[in-house]
């Protein structure tokens, strides 16, 4: 039984979203907890729900009924911007697609999660997005575009940016999805290694079985439900 | 909370990638607001060079214009003690030189002239001294014209009626020739002492009289127009001092910067649309992005703050862009021009135009901007995990401050303008046509939508029309302002043209005959019958005229401040009236009764009034209507009013008066005929022999001058609308260019399908196509109404399609779109379907 606190908890979470013939239902009744410092994978097929779960947990998407406790906030009922705000310097995310602005160099991109967290600005923050990235490897890359990076490249300036702020909760969802075998594992390697240096919770959604192996534990989904 | 720094950071970090998508967006605005600014600019140019050169335009600091008379000694005497004076006499005369015989305006001056400036001759050198006696033939100085019509040189000699006169320079300008206003036969500059030798204005005939004084203090300019007024009531109407010298020509610059500045106005408005598509492209590319910022723990006030910043700096570039070329128009215009230019121009920058015109611009990119920038707000983080899908709708308050912004961008281009009621009026139509414009847009949409699909090209084409992306409801308020306008300009020029050019001609008289003395009608009358046989009665009229000032009705000094100002005229100027025993055939009784043709009482004198005129004024039937007659005030019983059909043949004139009214007074006859073109030439030269002083006016050369002015006119003012169709086409083009990414997908579907690509270009051009004909068929819809309106109403003439034109305009816009669709089609087919739609996956 983990003692450390909860810092995630779902209680009968459901999603609906509009389809062309009606509502359809992502998530059917979740319930679950993540306590500070696990690591714990989300699996499942396609279409289990795993993302919407995470898009939920993470306040991205609101949940169409249930209760979803984030750092001791509950997120269900807030507004768009009430949701940033919970996320704000506290949690960090990392996508499959990378998703990095295009307009900004990997130091900028980095640095702009300091900004926006309100932690940093200016010459500060850029010094430590350079830290970040030089601990992900991306020393000699700090003033390249992301269509300047390879996918891995790009993939560990995301977890730079998700993890130079200092998260207490670090969701992933399919981080080394569009990677090759040998930068997955790097990613991978860097996502524990962040999460357990800094004291933060890992949420990691991947169908790979040797990563979620990897995990403290795993939450399997089935057709919107929690199979294990 | 909104955080400025960030907001900064992010907002430079997004415009250092450049501005590849907002180029429209500056091209769109930078339009609307140098319109706005260069008629703004150009106006206060023309207002300020006015003002500098009022004493030079007057010729002094009062001039006292008096008809068919000289001031009186008292008159020169007040002005003599108050400074220098100087005396012209202006007149129409017949001159001749071999077999060319013509009407030419002269002007005789005296040794004064010019009070203010200088007479500019070729060769160059002083007036007075060429309009001397030599060898006992008077001097002149002519226009080139004048010397071109007669083919003369400086040096030959002009045969007046009785007399001649030697050209000794030619005259190139006046100092106060814009004073002088439209003129229809050339100049010829005597002196004044020559008058009598020559006997041009004698009592009885058309001549005016022109008193300059320049006084010795000029400041002293307002007690003395009072003090001439106290001393000289009847003429008080007749005094212009330097002050309001301008003042017709300040009130059509107003209303020039007003068409100007709607025009500018309609082009903000057609462009807006493509700010807002701008910016609307734009931040759909930045979806990403801000849902990137969103997950990270971005506000929607941060995101709107941060995109609303890059607009904010982009519209300020816009409206740089805008006031820059618009605050050249005068400096272009003068350089252009140069000493061609008839109203002196100002060289500088005007402030308050420029202000204005870049207030306007930005209150246009925050109307338009903020709906996009709202739905951008709301974009979702979960956008990052779902991809695609529709946008966001635009929260209310960003549509509440978009409506905000368009009132205030109504209200500020009110309160700029010169004359704000009417320009309060023109937002609102041209508001009300923007919001008919973009709803009959949708319609047509709609119907494309419903309506059955052929197969092939057209199927596709008519299915992209109907469907979500269609072009239709932005390209219809985008061209439908301009080509309304080039519309409506269009058909009103032409149907002015033709009234002049086929109308009138067939209507009017061909030919107009002044200065008939009195004493020798019965002869004129035999005269023109023997050299017009078979003259029907209803082709020759011929009655006396005197120049007349309406002063007062009922006793009280008319106001002309009060009086309408479409009939202000015959309150500020004088004009042609005759006397009558019977009521001319064209004219119709409105009111009253026409006195008996046997009437003829000195004592008690009647008057009939044009409808209009007595309207104006606030005259009816009954009324007592006092008018100057040189010099001498007349008070009329008004019996009669009636309804004039000016432009059909007779005698038409606003005032006629019963005989008697002018017992003992001095005048001449006018007479008009219809005549073929041999008849006149031969009346002009039997003219000449017995009745050298009367003048002969073609109205027929006249209405030719004036269809070739109205056409050289619409030329530019049809330029100047094309200001606001080329807003509207750049605005269109954003529109095009924000749905080419959809169209370059369809593309490699159907090329994926088996489409051939001439299927594909087809289908492109056939969209395309049909948007423009629905923008061409609402915009022309809207400018032949308002060009029927206002030619049957305003102008009251016959109204008549021009279908040529129509047809160009319509061709035209639907050429050009469906060539910019087949443009469209090709560039989507130069990449292969594999790639785009490897591509779009990655996106969606």
């Amino acid at each position: 039984m983990n003692q450390n606190p909860i810092i995630l908890a779902l209680k009968s979470v459901t999603l609906s979203l509009p389809g062309a013939d009606g509502p359809v239902d992502i998530l059917k009744g979740i319930d679950g907890e993540i306590h500070a410092g696990e690591i714990v994978a989300v699996t499942g097929r396609s279409g289990s729900g795993k993302s919407s779960l995470l898009a939920v947990s993470a306040g991205l998407e609101p949940a169409s009924g249930g209760s979803v406790k984030l750092l001791d906030q509950e997120l269900v009922g807030l507004n768009e911007d009430e949701l940033a705000r919970v996320r704000r310097g506290q949690v960090g995310i990392v996508f499959q697609a990378f998703h990095l602005l295009p307009n900004m160099t990997a130091l900028e991109n980095v640095a702009t999660a300091l900004e926006t967290a309100d932690l940093m600005t200016g010459k500060p923050a850029r010094l430590a997005a350079a830290e970040a990235l030089e601990r992900v490897g991306l020393g000699h890359r700090l003033k390249h575009y992301p269509s300047q990076l390879s996918g891995g490249e790009q993939q560990r300036v995301a977890v730079a940016r998700a993890t130079v702020i200092k998260p207490r909760l670090i969701f992933a969802d399919e981080p080394t999805g569009n990677l090759d075998q040998a930068a997955g594992r790097s990613v991978r390697d860097l996502l524990f290694e962040s999460a357990r240096t800094g004291g933060a919770a890992l949420v990691l959604v991947t169908h790979e079985a040797s990563l979620a192996a990897s995990c403290d534990r795993i939450i399997r989904l089935e057709d919107g439900l929690v199979a294990s | 909370m909104t955080r400025w720094s960030y907001a900064v950071h992010i907002a430079a970090s997004e415009l250092r990638s450049g501005i590849k998508g907002f180029k429209l967006f500056l091209i769109c605005l930078a339009i609307g607001v140098a319109a706005i600014a260069a008629a703004g600019s150009m106006a206060q140019a023309f207002r300020s060079g006015l003002d500098a050169e009022q004493r030079r335009i007057l010729g002094g600091d009062f001039n006292l214009e008096l008809r068919q008379r000289e001031p009186s000694a008292e008159q020169i005497a007040f002005f003599r003690a108050r400074g220098q004076i100087s005396l012209a006499t202006d007149a129409d005369t017949m001159g001749t030189s071999g077999d060319v015989r013509r009407l030419i305006d002269i002007r005789a001056v005296d040794q004064a002239h010019p009070l203010q400036g200088r007479v500019t001759l070729s060769p160059a050198g002083p007036l007075q001294p060429l309009l001397t006696q030599q060898d006992g033939m008077w001097g002149g100085v002519a226009e080139q014209a004048l010397l071109d019509a007669f083919k003369l040189k400086v040096g030959d000699v002009l045969e007046l009626p009785y007399g001649k006169v030697q050209i000794r320079a030619v005259l190139i300008s006046e100092p106060d020739a814009l004073g002088r206003g439209f003129a229809f036969s050339p100049r010829l500059m005597i002196s004044r002492a020559a008058l009598g030798p020559l006997s041009i204005g004698q009592v009885g005939s058309l001549f005016s009289t022109s008193l300059r004084a320049k006084l010795d203090n000029p400041t002293a300019s307002d007690a003395t127009k009072v003090a001439f007024e106290n001393a000289f009531p009847q003429d008080k109407r007749a005094l212009t001092d330097k002050a309001s010298s301008t003042d017709g020509l300040g009130r059509a610059l107003d209303r020039v910067e007003l068409f100007l500045s709607c025009v500018g106005f309609s082009a903000l408005l057609a462009g807006g649309l493509g700010v807002s598509g701008a910016v609307k492209g734009h931040l759909q590319t930045r979806r990403s992005s801000i849902a990137i910022l969103k997950a990270m723990g971005a506000s929607g006030g941060d995101v709107r703050l941060a995109y609303g910043l890059q607009i904010v700096v982009l519209a300020c570039v816009g409206a740089v862009l805008g006031i820059f070329i618009g605050g050249s128009a005068p400096f272009l215009t003068s350089w252009a021009y140069g000493s061609a230019l008839p109203i002196p121009i100002n060289l500088a920058l005007f402030p308050l135009p420029l202000a204005s015109a870049a207030g306007i611009g930005l209150l246009c990119a925050f109307a338009f901007a903020a709906p996009p920038l709202g739905a951008a707000r709301a974009t979702p983080p979960s956008h990052l995990l779902r991809g695609g899908g529709a946008d966001e709708a635009s929260p209310l308050p960003e549509r509440l401050a978009s409506l905000a912004g368009l009132v205030a961008l109504g209200g500020l281009f009110a309160v700029t303008s010169p004359e704000p009621i009417m320009a309060v009026l023109l937002a609102l139509g041209a508001g009300l046509a923007w919001i008919v414009f973009y709803g009959l847009g949708r319609l047509a949409q709609l119907l494309a939508h419903r309506a059955p699909k052929p197969g092939g090209a057209w199927g596709l084409g008519l299915a992209s029309l109907g469907g979500p992306g269609s072009l239709a409801p932005a390209a219809a308020p985008a061209l439908g302002l301009g080509l309304a306008l080039l519309v409506a300009l269009g058909q009103i020029q032409s149907n002015l043209v033709a009234q002049v050019r086929d109308t009138a001609p067939a209507r009017a008289p061909s030919v107009a005959y002044t200065e008939i003395p009195d004493a020798k009608v019965p002869q004129f009358d035999a005269l023109i019958k023997a050299n017009a046989p078979g003259l029907k009665p209803a082709d020759y009229a011929r009655t006396p005229v005197l120049t007349v000032r309406v002063f007062s009705l009922n006793g009280v000094e008319l106001d002309p401040e009060k009086v309408d100002p479409s009939e202000r005229w015959i309150v500020e100027n004088e004009f042609g009236a005759t006397w009558l025993s019977e009521k001319p055939a064209t004219a119709k009784l409105a009111s009253g009764q026409w006195w008996p043709t046997n009437w003829d009482d000195p004592n008690n004198p009647r008057v009939s009034l044009e409808a209009d005129a007595a309207k104006g004024i606030g005259a009816k039937v009954g009324d007592t209507l006092g008018v100057i007659v040189s010099g001498r005030e007349i008070e009329a019983k008004i019996d009669n009013l009636r309804t004039v059909d000016w432009a059909g043949f007779g005698a038409n004139f606003t005032v006629i008066f019963a005989p008697g009214a002018f017992e003992g007074a001095a005048f001449r006859h006018f007479a008009i005929a219809r005549l073929t073109p041999a008849q006149e030439a031969t009346m002009t030269a039997a003219l000449a022999k017995d009745f050298p002083a009367v003048g002969i006016v073609r109205v027929r050369d006249a209405l030719a001058a004036a269809g070739d002015l109205f056409e050289s006119l619409a030329v530019a003012i049809q330029a100047i609308a094309a200001v606001a169709l080329a807003a509207g086409v750049a605005a269109v083009a954003g529109a095009l260019a924000a749905g080419s990414r959809r169209r370059l997908y369809e593309a490699a579907i159907l090329k994926s399908l088996g489409a051939s690509r001439a299927r594909i270009i087809g289908a492109m051009a056939i969209e395309q196509a049909g948007a423009g004909l629905i923008a061409a068929l609402i915009g022309s819809a809207i400018g032949l109404g308002a060009a029927y309106g206002i030619v049957t109403r305003v102008l009251e003439a016959d109204w008549l399609l021009n279908v040529p034109l129509l047809a160009a305009i319509i061709g035209g816009a639907v050429g050009l779109f469906a060539s910019a669709g087949a443009w469209v089609g090709f560039a989507a087919l130069k990449s292969s379907p594999a790639s785009v739609l490897s591509a779009a996956a990655e996106f969606g």
